[in-house]
């Protein structure tokens, strides 16, 4: 089952040319349990323009909360 | 009317008065309970009690409690129809006679304690309130209790606080406020985390207080007691040395990390209406403890565009304690008001008229240069006191006529502006760093009161006082309703 991160950042535009690997800090939108959602953590990720088939799931926010409308592909590598 | 122990017994009184709706239906904590509660602050409805919470049976959550100034004055213990200018009046007088807390053995507080790897800040149900916010705020009415660690000065303050982990959460804790500067100036230099706990739920006049912006060194636990008119009970904390009000419903305990360890925190939806500062590296508070009474209420605000809770009770206790500082400097100030709808940003000050030339200076001045009206105010309108400052239409025709716009203008460039403030730049807000405005809408004090000065064309000016009576008097023989 796929699951679905998002992430703040100051343009999501950047994302859209590239994959990129980079530390960052993810918010988990779907944990098993319901109760743990939004929760963060710090994690080294590959970010792709666009989700792989059956792969997880990254949206991107600007800083002050709005969410961009496209999602993106992430690889979490620990 | 009773002054409220806990939220418990303010809840069956609100519901008595119309001031209270038991939502019975399942509500998300993920925005549907933020929605709800947004919508009630913009339309002045009561107060929800949600008593079915998804994903968290047994818990409770009542939203924007004092969102308006009814639910204020039931606060204090007052009739809810209680007109503002009388709220004001109590709430002046009982802060004068600060009653210091007692110290009681054991509180329902702690009926439930959680403590080791039993501490898990999402088994609470803080909810998403607005959607696109950095995280789930649990401490949005509240109180974060720290102390001074040179002295006996513990402040009460409402610093938001963010659920990042289990055990972690983040927090806008600013140098210029009381608690940041305890800890950016006493703990961090010797390297020390700051034992802090957070009070969700206190009794109404505790949240009051802790929403206050006092002068250095004040208790805001003695002026709940003032307010309550009795002394505040407090418990000690399980796992620190603070102390909690014995009746909250929920308390975390824990200490605020070092700035080596500060972790993304924002961006929040604000009482200034909007979200403002974006997501950044903030402080870490590490929850070490939980404790929380039976069958327990979670208390939340929803900031954001006029009236919230916090507009609703800083139109009061700022615009006092502003009131406070000028009349203490001997200022000819006879009204202070900070209308909801202008938040914390606008301040209106009735002057004596013609008392000395450019009174609103100084008033401008101090007021500014006041250690929380500082930052969070950007704008002063100073009038003459024959205008009814809490009357906006008032206002608005002096400001209109009486101000110049080359001599009635004073700018006050680079001073410390709270990076909330949504007209700031980018960097601005990465400096704190803004500027003041001061309308003078007085008459000029050189000006000769019969020859120079305007006479107003008001009922209450121009006919005199015998003619005034004689037609309000006949007010309804005339034909026209009261």
């Amino acid at each position: 089952m796929a699951k679905e991160y998002d992430t703040y950042v100051d343009d999501p535009t950047d994302f859209k040319i590239k994959e990129a690997e980079m530390d960052m800090i993810i918010r988990d939108l779907t944990p098993d349990n319901r109760r743990e959602k939004y929760g963060s953590r710090r994690v080294r990720a590959v970010v792709m323009p666009k989700p792989e088939a059956g792969g997880d799931v990254l949206y991107l926010r600007y800083q002050r909360g709005s969410l961009y409308p496209e999602k993106f592909g992430i690889k979490i590598l620990g | 009317m009773q002054i409220f122990d806990d939220y418990r017994t303010f809840i069956d009184a609100a519901e008595k008065s119309g001031d209270l709706v038991r939502v019975k239906e399942e509500i998300d904590w993920d925005l549907e309970a933020g929605a709800i509660t947004r919508r009630v602050c913009e339309t002045e409805a009561p107060t929800p009690l949600f008593e079915n919470v998804k994903d968290y049976p047994g818990w409770k959550i009542l939203g924007c409690p004092l969102a308006n100034i009814r639910r204020f004055a039931m606060s204090l213990g007052l009739d809810p129809d209680t007109p503002l200018s009388e709220v004001m009046n109590v709430y002046e007088s009982r802060c004068e006679n600060r009653i210091k807390p007692v110290i009681v053995d054991s509180g329902p507080c702690q009926e439930n304690v959680m403590m080791g790897d039993d501490v898990n800040l999402f088994d609470l149900p803080a909810p998403m309130i607005h959607d696109g916010d950095g995280g789930r705020y649990i401490s949005t009415w509240h109180a974060v209790i720290a102390k001074d660690p040179d002295s006996d000065f513990v402040n009460w303050g409402m610093y938001r606080q963010m659920i990042h982990s289990k055990d972690k959460m983040g927090g806008l804790c600013l140098p210029f406020t009381d608690q940041g500067r305890i800890f950016y100036e006493k703990y961090v230099p010797k390297g020390k985390p700051m034992p802090f706990a957070t009070a969700i739920g206190m009794e109404p006049v505790c949240d009051v207080s802790a929403m206050v912006p006092l002068a250095a060194g004040i208790s805001e636990v003695e002026l709940a007691g003032a307010l309550k008119e009795k002394p505040i009970e407090l418990v000690k904390c399980k796992t620190n040395d603070l102390y909690v009000p014995a009746n909250t419903e929920l308390v975390l305990e824990g200490e605020m990390l070092l700035p080596d360890q500060f972790y993304e925190e924002g961006p929040f939806g604000e009482f200034t209406g909007y979200r403002t500062s974006p997501r950044d590296r903030r402080p870490v508070y590490k929850v070490n403890c939980i404790t929380h009474r039976n069958d327990p209420i979670f208390t939340m605000s929803n900031m954001g565009v006029p009236v919230d809770d916090s507009a609703a009770v800083m139109q009061v206790t700022l615009a006092l304690e502003i009131k406070k500082l000028l009349r203490n400097q001997g200022l000819p100030v006879t009204e202070v008001f900070c209308p909801p709808y202008g938040i914390t940003f606008l301040i209106i000050v009735a002057v004596r008229t013609q008392v000395y030339s450019n009174a609103a200076h100084h008033i401008g001045n101090l007021i500014f240069g006041h250690k929380l009206a500082g930052p969070w105010s950007q704008i002063v309108i100073a009038v003459d006191d024959d205008v009814d400052i809490f009357n906006m239409n008032e206002v608005f025709h002096a400001f209109s006529t009486k101000l110049h716009p080359g001599r009635g203008i004073h700018v006050y460039d680079r001073c410390p502006a709270a990076p909330l403030s949504p007209y700031l730049s980018f960097e601005e807000r990465m400096k704190s760093e803004g500027s003041k405005v001061l309308f003078d809408c007085t008459w000029p004090a050189d000006w000769k009161p019969f020859t120079e000065v305007p006479p107003k064309m008001a009922f209450r000016g121009v006919y005199t006082k015998e003619l005034q009576e004689k037609v309000l008097s006949k007010w309804t023989k005339y034909g026209f309703k009261e």
